[in-house]
């Protein structure tokens, strides 16, 4: 299909991906800043009876909703951020107990508590291990719009193919940015299925009377989610190769590290980088083949070290490298710092 | 322009100026001319007053992340913008303000290029306090060099088309006083 | 009107004995509302969804589709599936607590929106499953577990039903009956279904027996809704 540049922001991309995907039914609470992706969602049902538009009176219910609708088979999403985050955890739960497609758009701001409406990447705990978690559920990291694009379609399908709750975390300054994107590449749609009064009785629970029960369920949970893992993981390893220095980011700061690289290599330092696109779950194999060989490894996020643990856990036994931080929580981190601290390094 | 052929521009004002007129056109018209251009507001929690920011990012080359630490070209359009936008002030930046909104006397600590355009009282004079914000804004594309300004009035013309239908004369209004804006930047350049 | 002693076809034989306690006004409660299920013949369309208190045993107690939720989430759930679902009859079942305290919020804009579901609450005066400690409709100086000897009680308990008819649509059903009257029970029930069929939102509150924490008897069980009622009206506030 021939390029279709588009000048869009983020939030108008997230609706637009979300309909290609196939997508009937939102419950949302508004919330900074992912509020637009609502609103733009409204307009789109005001237009179209086959959509559903429910705003609920606050986020607990917007996820409760969301999950009404997949009971009944609609590709039912939902968006939030920050403390609405926090609360959407609760149902996000629920859905992760009983394996259900839901999807969300989370569009990161300052934290703690209500911080600030702009940005961060302080909510990856939350959409990796939010409420009561196990972990059971899918994170995509969308590091510029055009990925968040190819992504938010992409969770749409891997949620229903695989039947898991599917972040796509995102941050303020992706969702508010206006940029061209290309919206040529559109992704053929997963299929959908009700739950309920499809002619075979389900009684779905979440609560269970003994531990051995509730642990054979886990079991088979952490069964189906580490097979599924296999084709869901991914992460991008830019000029890793005879690298010295390697650099670890994710979603806006991981694009601003690639074109800090691209520009380092051209002024010959040896320097890569390793980009997680699944947070959850984590490409640890592609991790620890990133840094054979390098002398120092630098995290770069906008958080006081959410991303920084998974990764020294994720190295532990892999890497004697000298790990360097560039930890910057609830600001943005340019190509410049980046390359500056390279520099330093 | 930095060194991945990217010209950096924040455009700074109260709610009303018109900041994001003037940076929508511009990467609208950025787009236009087939340049890679990002665009993101940045402002507080309140709904009503405080300084608006646009960063603004234009040219052929790869833009890495959607704000930036210093400007290239900025444009202050009001005296609170001046303490909130001291920060991005390196040393290749060039300052343009409105003379008429801000005395020069309270640039004093600002180290930089700078470039005052009467643009509030040439509007008051020449055409409509209204369209003041489209005269620094041609001010900006005369700064960057990289945009045509047929492509820019078929941009205006989209933006403001609902404008244009209740108030026709509003058309002329904002194509000549880009055209203004574009002819005091090269003029004040040697102020 | 005829009470089958027999249970309702919609009922699910396997999950027998029930996991109620003896004497719980549940027993009652779920065969009634099976019975109105099979009268209306509406099992092809009926989904449940289910609160975390004492209604959570029921949860494989129809041969419907059901779902078990989180304590106060099941207006939302109900109101998601329903709004997917147009054709179906959705049915939330919880009790004082899930509806009145964590649940309220979501209880009352559901009401507030006319969202076409049926809200069933079972009104015990106490959250049961942890041990009866107070709730929004503990009576003024009720001992319970988490108010000794009537300590730390409220002037007012919350009225579910009044409390929803000020907020809902002047067509919606809201009623409240007793597990002492279960003729009337059934007819609110059928008529608040109906109602749903019609496209508004309906709601019957349900005095029920909780013997295992008010400690009581049959005798004494009998004696607390009629006391009960003397607060808690029983009868049709909309509809």
């Amino acid at each position: 299909m021939p390029k279709k540049l588009e000048l869009l922001t983020g939030n108008d991309v997230v609706v637009k991906a979300a309909l290609l995907a196939g997508a009937d039914f939102f419950a949302g609470y508004p919330i900074t800043p992912s509020t637009e992706i609502m609103s733009g969602w409204a307009k789109e049902a005001a237009k179209n009876p086959k959509l559903e538009f429910l705003q609920t009176e606050d986020e607990t219910s917007a996820g409760m909703a969301t999950i009404g609708g997949l009971l009944a088979g609609k590709k039912a999403w939902t968006v939030t951020a920050g403390v609405g985050h926090v609360l959407i955890q609760d149902p996000m739960v629920l859905a992760e107990t009983l394996s259900m497609p839901f999807v969300m758009y989370v569009g990161q701001r300052g934290g703690p508590s209500t911080g600030t409406v702009i940005y961060s990447q302080q909510e990856l705990n939350l959409a990796r291990y939010g409420g009561n978690s196990e972990g059971l559920r899918v994170v995509y990291a969308p590091s510029n719009i055009q990925e968040l694009f190819e992504i938010t379609q992409k969770a749409f399908n891997t949620a229903w193919r695989y039947r898991i709750p599917t972040i796509i975390l995102g941050d303020g300054y992706l969702t508010k940015t206006l940029s061209p994107v290309d919206t040529s590449k559109v992704l053929p749609q997963e299929k959908s299925e009700a739950y309920f009064l499809n002619g075979e009785v389900k009684n779905l629970r979440n609560c269970f009377s003994r531990e051995e029960e509730l642990g054979s369920h886990l079991n088979k949970l952490f069964s189906r989610y580490a097979s599924a893992s296999k084709q869901i993981v991914e992460s991008e390893s830019y000029q890793a190769d005879g690298a010295e220095v390697i650099i670890f980011a994710w979603g806006t700061v991981g694009f601003a590290a690639k074109v800090a690289v691209a520009t380092l290599r051209k002024e010959g330092y040896k320097v890569g980088l390793f980009r997680p696109i699944t947070m959850r779950p984590f490409d640890d194999q592609g991790a620890i083949k990133a840094v054979k060989g390098a002398k120092k490894i630098l995290i770069v996020e906008s958080s006081g070290g959410q991303f920084g643990r998974i990764v020294r856990e994720t190295l532990t036994q892999s890497t004697d490298a000298d790990y360097v931080r560039l930890y910057k929580p609830a600001e943005g981190i340019t190509p410049e710092e980046i390359e500056e601290k390279v520099k330093e390094m | 322009m930095d060194k991945r052929g990217i010209t950096k521009i924040i455009i700074a004002g109260e709610g009303g100026q018109g900041v994001q007129s003037i940076a929508h056109i511009l990467t609208n018209s950025a787009f236009a001319s087939g340049l890679n251009v990002s665009f993101m507001p940045n402002y507080g929690v309140e709904q009503r007053g405080g300084v608006s920011l646009g960063f603004i990012q234009l040219g052929n080359g790869v833009i890495g992340f959607p704000k930036f630490a210093k400007a290239d070209i900025l444009l202050v359009m009001c005296e609170r913008a001046i303490a909130r936008t001291k920060q991005y002030i390196g040393t290749e930046t060039l300052y343009i303000y409105d003379s008429d909104q801000i005395e020069k006397s309270e640039l004093g600590s600002i180290h930089a290029q700078k470039l005052g355009i009467p643009a509030t009282s040439t509007a008051n004079q020449k055409l409509d306090g209204k369209v003041f914000n489209m005269i620094l804004l041609g001010a900006i594309l005369e700064e960057t060099g990289l945009i045509k300004r047929d492509i820019v009035e078929k941009e205006l013309e989209k933006y403001f088309i609902d404008k244009y239908e209740k108030k026709a004369q509003l058309r002329n209004l904002n194509k000549k006083a880009v055209e203004l804006g574009q002819r005091l930047a090269k003029e004040a350049y040697n102020n | 009107m005829n009470i089958d002693p027999r249970y309702p076809n919609c009922i699910n034989i396997k999950s027998k004995p029930s996991n109620f306690c003896p004497g719980c006004g549940y027993g009652i409660i779920s065969k009634v509302i099976g019975q109105v299920i099979d009268e209306l013949e509406i099992a092809p369309r009926t989904v449940f969804t289910l609160d975390i208190g004492c209604n959570l045993l029921a949860w494989d107690y129809y041969k419907l589709d059901t779902i078990q939720t989180h304590h106060g989430r099941v207006t939302p759930l109900a109101v998601g599936y329903k709004r997917a679902k147009k054709d179906s009859v959705t049915i939330g079942i919880a009790g004082d607590g899930g509806l009145y305290a964590i649940g309220l919020q979501s209880f009352l804009h559901a009401a507030h929106r006319d969202d076409p579901i049926t809200i069933i609450g079972v009104n015990n005066t106490i959250y049961a499953m942890t041990g009866g400690q107070l709730g929004p409709t503990t009576l003024l100086g009720q001992a319970t577990d988490s108010s000794p000897e009537g300590k730390f009680t409220y002037p007012k308990p919350i009225f579910g039903p009044e409390l929803a008819h000020e907020v809902a649509d002047d067509k919606a059903y809201i009623a409240r009956a007793s597990v002492l009257n279960i003729p009337q029970m059934k007819q609110m029930l059928r008529q608040a279904i109906e109602r749903q069929a019609q496209g508004h939102f309906s709601f019957v509150e349900i005095l029920s027996f909780c013997p295992t924490n008010w400690k009581t008897d049959a005798k004494g069980s009998i004696e607390m809704i009629e006391k009960m009622e003397k607060t808690y009206k029983t009868g049709v506030i909309s509809g």
